[in-house]
C-alpha cells in the first residue's frame, strides 16, 4: 500500500501563480507530495480568490470555491515584490527549492528582478517553469490570455459546436488544465534532470501550442488529407447512432454509441424491434450514418419518455456503449465517484466542509489524499520565514510591520 | 538539450490513445521507450485514422506517427513462452512499463522480476466500481465525467468537440505525471509502485471543480452556449468572417474593450449595470464586431490589452503568426509520402522545442534490442521470427 510517503516529497515548488493555469500544475505537484509554496502579497493576492465568488473582496477571499479547490496541499506566503526586501526572501526560498511555476504574463518576472537568467545566477539547477497565453516569445508574447483565448486559436471552438452553427465557449476552460498538464509533466522531467546535472532549464509552455496538442487528430487530418474538420453535433464518429438523446426530465440526456452490428441489433431489442427499425435506411451503418438525422429522432422518440439511468443500465446489459449525461449535481452522489473514494470532504478554517475532487490517478490502489485546501492568505509566512529561511521572530515581526507580509488583503 | 529523460527507459504495450500519448511525452523528452507491438498487425493505432492521404495502411496513420514520434518498435509475442522470457529481460531493465491491454502478468510477477518498476495502467472506469465493465467511447466517459454537460446550448443536447484525441490524451498526460514522479521515488527506494489511472475520472478532474462550486455556492455550473454564465464579456460574438471569443474578466479589461468597440453608455457604468443588463451590453458591443473582420478585433483589442481571440478553423491554425514564428509545428518524414508537418510539444526548454523524431516502422528496432542489446543471435531471431514470436 502507499503507506505515508509520496513520489515528490523532498521536492521544494515555489508557486507564484494566479488563475488556474499556472495554479493547476503544482497543485498536481502537491498532491504527488511536493512541498509547494504559493507566493501572493497582500497587496495583489491571486485574483482568482475573488473573481470566481460574487460577494465584497474584502469578505470572500477565503471563500473562493475554484481558488481554494485548485491550491489544495499548497503552504501559503505572503511577499511584496515591489520591494527588494520582498525580492531579496523570494530569492533565498529560490536557492533552496527545486523548482518556480508561474504564469504572469512574460514582462511580469523581469520586471519584479526575478527573470530565469537572474533566478538561474542564485541557484543554476532552479527549474523555471513558465504557463502563459502564448509562450514566453513571438510577437503575440504580450497578448493576454485566458482559457477561452486559448481555445478560440488554436481550433478547438472551430470543432466544438453544433453542425452548421457558431462557435461555443467549454464552461470547462479546456485551454488552462491542457497547458496545466503538459506543464506538470515538463516541470517534473526538469526536476529529474536538474537533481543529476545540477542544470536547471526554463520550461516554457503556452496554452495555445498546449491546446493544439490535445487536437492533433484534426491537424493531422488537415495536413495528411487537406480536410478541415469543423463543428458537428454527433461528431464526424463513423458510428450511427452516436450522441447524446433527450430523456425524462429537465435537461436530463442520455448517450448511445453504435459501432458494431451487433450492438445496432441488441439497441433494437432494447426499443422492442419497432417496424423503423427495419427499414432499409437503416440497414447498415453507411446507411445509418447516411440518415443519422431520422434515426436519431427515432431513438429520441424512445428515450424521452424513460430516465436516463434505467435507458443506459439497460443497454450496457446489452452490451451497448451507453451513459448518462451527468451535471455537478449528479456527480457529488455518482455510485462510482463514491465508491472510488473520489470525492474528498476537507476542511477549510472559513468555508467548512466540501468535496474537493481527487488527483485522478491511484497510487497503489487509493487517490493522493487532500491534506488542507485553501490556503488561507499568508497562512505558512512563520513556518516558511522562520524554518525554510532561517529569520528570527523579531524579523518576522518587522516584515509584518513594513507590510513585506501579511494575512489581510488591501484591495 | 531537451533530452531531460534520456536516462529512463520505458516498455509500452498500448492500443489506444490515451496510453499511446502519455508514452510519447515520454519519448519526446528523451527516454528510450520501447513500443511493443503485436507481429504482423501491430499497434491498434496503426490503423486510426487520420491517414497519409486518406488511405489505411501500417505505415499510413497519421494518429500513430505523432504519438510514436521518437519511440522504438519491437514485435513480440508476449503470451509464446520465448516472447516472454524476452519479455522479462526487458522488464528488468524498465523504470516504467506503460499497460492499456490488462496485460496477463500480475502486478506480484512484475514487481518479482523488477521491484523498482512503476506500473502505469489506463482503464475507462475504476476497477471495482459499478461502471467497472462497462462499455464506453470518448461520448460516454465525457458524459459520466461531467464534461459533455459543459459544452452546447443550455437545453439542447450537449456535445462533445469534433475531435476524439482531445478528451483520450487528458488520461494519457495525468497518467505520465504520475509515473515520472514515481520513477524519481523508486530510484531513490528501490521499490515501484502500482498507478490506475481512469479516464473518466481524469476528464472529471479537468472540469474545474464545479462540484467543489455547487457544495460552496448552491449554484450548479452548467453549459452556458457561447459564453460563461453571468460574465459579461466572457463570450463570443460575431464578426463579418465568423466568431471571436473575449475573455475579459476585470473590470479595467471591460472597460478597455468598451472603448475599443466606442461603447459609452451610462447604462454600463459599473460591473453590476453590466451584468443587470447582460445582453444589452452584449448587443452594443456586438454592434462593433459585426462589422470587423475577426483579425481586425482580435488585432485592436490585443493591442489595448483585452484578452480577445479569433474563432479559427482548422486550416487557419497552422498559418498563424505566433505559430510560425515559434516552430511549434515540426517537419516529419513519413514514409513513401515525403515530408509532413505535425504539431510539436510538449514545450520549450531554454528556448528549445525537443528534436523533432520520425515514429519507428513496425518491429523497425527489433533486432537492434534483441541481437544489438539482449544479445540474441541472429539465427535465435531467424528462430523466432519462424515462431512468429517476432
Amino acid at each position: 500500500m502507499s503507506g505515508t510517503t509520496l513520489p515528490l516529497e523532498g521536492i521544494r515548488i515555489v508557486d507564484f501563480t494566479a488563475y488556474w493555469a499556472g495554479p493547476l500544475p503544482s497543485a498536481i505537484m502537491a498532491d504527488l507530495g511536493a512541498e509547494v509554496i504559493k507566493v501572493e502579497s497582500i497587496q495583489r493576492p491571486d485574483l482568482f480568490r475573488i473573481v470566481a465568488v460574487s460577494g465584497h473582496p474584502m469578505e470572500v477571499y477565503e471563500l473562493s470555491p475554484p481558488f481554494n479547490a485548485t491550491n489544495r496541499n499548497k503552504l501559503s506566503l505572503t511577499l511584496d515584490l515591489a520591494r527588494p526586501e520582498g525580492v531579496r526572501l523570494f530569492k533565498e526560498l529560490v536557492k533552496r527549492s527545486d523548482a518556480v511555476v508561474q504564469n504572469y504574463s512574460p514582462r511580469v518576472m523581469p520586471q519584479l528582478g526575478i527573470s530565469y537568467e537572474t533566478l538561474r545566477e542564485v541557484n543554476p539547477a532552479i527549474v523555471v517553469t513558465s504557463v502563459s497565453g502564448f509562450g514566453q516569445d513571438g510577437p503575440w508574447r504580450d497578448y493576454v490570455s485566458f482559457a477561452a483565448i486559448g481555445e478560440a486559436l488554436s481550433g478547438i471552438s472551430g470543432i466544438s459546436g453544433y453542425t452548421g452553427e457558431g462557435a461555443l465557449i467549454h464552461g470547462v476552460g479546456v485551454s488552462d488544465p491542457f497547458a496545466g498538464y503538459l506543464a506538470a509533466f515538463c516541470t517534473i522531467a526538469a526536476i529529474h534532470h536538474a537533481r543529476s546535472s545540477g542544470e536547471g532549464r526554463h520550461v516554457d509552455v503556452s496554452q495555445l501550442e498546449a491546446s493544439m496538442q490535445y487536437i492533433a487528430d484534426a491537424l493531422l487530418e488537415f495536413d495528411l488529407t487537406g480536410h478541415s474538420r469543423s463543428r458537428a453535433t454527433c461528431d464526424d464518429s463513423p458510428a450511427a447512432p452516436h450522441g447524446a438523446f433527450p430523456a425524462r426530465g429537465e435537461d436530463s440526456w442520455v448517450t448511445i454509441s453504435i459501432e458494431t452490428e451487433s450492438q445496432w441489433r441488441a439497441l433494437t431489442e432494447a426499443m422492442g424491434t419497432p417496424p423503423w427499425t427495419m427499414d432499409e435506411r437503416f440497414a447498415t451503418p453507411l446507411a445509418r450514418r447516411k440518415h443519422r438525422e431520422m434515426l436519431n429522432e427515432r431513438i429520441a422518440e424512445w428515450t424521452a419518455g424513460r430516465d436516463r439511468h434505467d435507458v443506459a443500465r439497460d443497454l450496457q446489459e446489452r452490451g451497448v456503449p451507453a451513459a448518462p449525461v451527468l451535471a455537478p449535481s449528479d456527480l457529488l452522489k455518482d455510485p462510482a465517484l463514491t465508491a472510488a473514494g473520489f470525492f474528498q470532504e476537507v476542511d477549510h478554517p472559513v468555508a467548512g466542509r466540501h468535496p474537493y475532487p481527487s488527483f485522478p490517478a491511484l497510487l497503489d490502489g487509493a487517490h493522493p489524499q487532500i491534506r488542507r485546501v485553501g490556503p488561507m492568505l499568508g497562512q505558512d509566512n512563520h513556518y516558511v520565514l522562520s524554518e525554510i529561511l532561517g529569520l528570527s521572530d523579531a524579523a518576522i515581526a518587522l516584515l509584518e510591520e513594513d507590510r513585506i507580509i501579511g494575512t489581510r488583503p488591501s484591495f | 538539450m531537451t533530452r531531460l529523460l534520456q536516462d529512463i527507459r520505458v516498455l509500452e504495450l498500448s492500443d489506444g490513445c490515451s496510453a499511446a500519448f502519455c508514452g510519447r511525452l515520454f519519448a519526446r523528452l528523451g527516454a528510450d521507450v520501447v513500443l511493443i507491438e503485436k507481429p504482423l498487425s501491430g499497434s491498434a493505432l496503426r490503423s486510426l485514422p487520420p491517414f497519409v492521404e486518406g488511405r489505411a495502411g501500417t505505415e499510413r496513420s497519421g494518429l500513430f506517427m505523432f504519438t510514436a514520434s521518437g519511440k522504438r518498435s519491437l514485435t513480440l509475442d508476449t503470451a509464446h513462452p520465448d516472447g516472454g522470457a524476452i519479455f522479462n529481460r526487458l522488464l528488468t531493465r524498465a523504470d516504467v512499463i506503460i499497460d492499456d491491454r490488462g496485460s496477463p502478468e500480475s502486478d506480484e510477477v512484475l514487481t518479482h522480476v523488477n521491484p523498482a518498476l512503476v506500473r502505469l495502467g489506463f482503464r475507462q472506469f475504476a476497477a471495482g466500481g459499478p461502471y467497472e465493465n462497462w462499455l464506453a467511447t470518448e461520448l460516454q466517459l465525457a458524459a459520466l465525467g461531467g464534461w459533455m454537460t459543459q459544452l452546447g446550448q443550455p437545453g439542447r443536447t450537449p456535445l462533445v468537440s469534433n475531435s476524439r484525441t482531445m478528451t483520450a490524451f487528458v488520461p494519457g498526460v495525468i497518467g505520465a505525471i504520475a509515473a515520472l514522479a514515481a520513477v524519481r521515488e523508486a530510484r531513490i527506494h528501490i521499490r515501484g509502485r502500482r498507478i490506475d489511472v481512469a479516464a473518466h475520472e481524469a476528464l472529471l478532474f479537468t472540469t474545474r471543480f464545479n462540484e467543489t462550486f455547487l457544495s460552496y455556492t448552491g449554484i450548479e455550473i452548467k453549459r452556458a452556449g457561447d459564453r460563461f454564465p453571468g460574465w459579461a464579456a466572457y463570450r463570443t460574438f460575431k464578426a463579418t468572417d465568423g466568431d471571436v471569443t473575449a475573455a475579459a474578466a476585470t473590470d479595467a479589461q471591460i472597460e478597455a474593450l468598451m472603448k475599443v468597440a466606442g461603447v459609452d453608455d451610462p447604462r454600463f457604468r459599473t460591473r453590476k449595470d453590466r451584468e443587470a443588463r447582460i445582453d444589452e451590453f452584449g448587443a452594443e458591443v456586438s454592434r462593433w464586431t459585426t462589422t470587423h473582420t475577426r483579425e481586425e478585433i482580435f488585432r485592436r483589442c490585443q493591442n489595448n490589452r483585452v484578452p480577445m481571440g479569433k474563432v479559427n478553423r482548422i486550416d487557419e491554425v497552422a498559418a498563424m503568426e505566433q505559430v510560425k514564428a515559434r516552430g511549434f509545428f515540426e517537419e516529419v518524414d513519413c514514409p513513401g509520402d515525403g515530408r509532413h508537418r505535425f504539431p510539436g510539444g510538449p514545450a520549450r526548454f531554454n528556448g528549445q522545442w525537443p528534436a523533432p523524431s520520425p515514429a519507428p516502422l513496425l518491429g523497425e528496432h527489433t533486432s537492434e534490442i534483441l541481437n544489438g542489446e539482449l544479445g540474441y543471435r541472429v539465427e535465435d531471431l531467424t528462430t523466432l521470427t519462424e515462431m512468429g514470436v517476432i
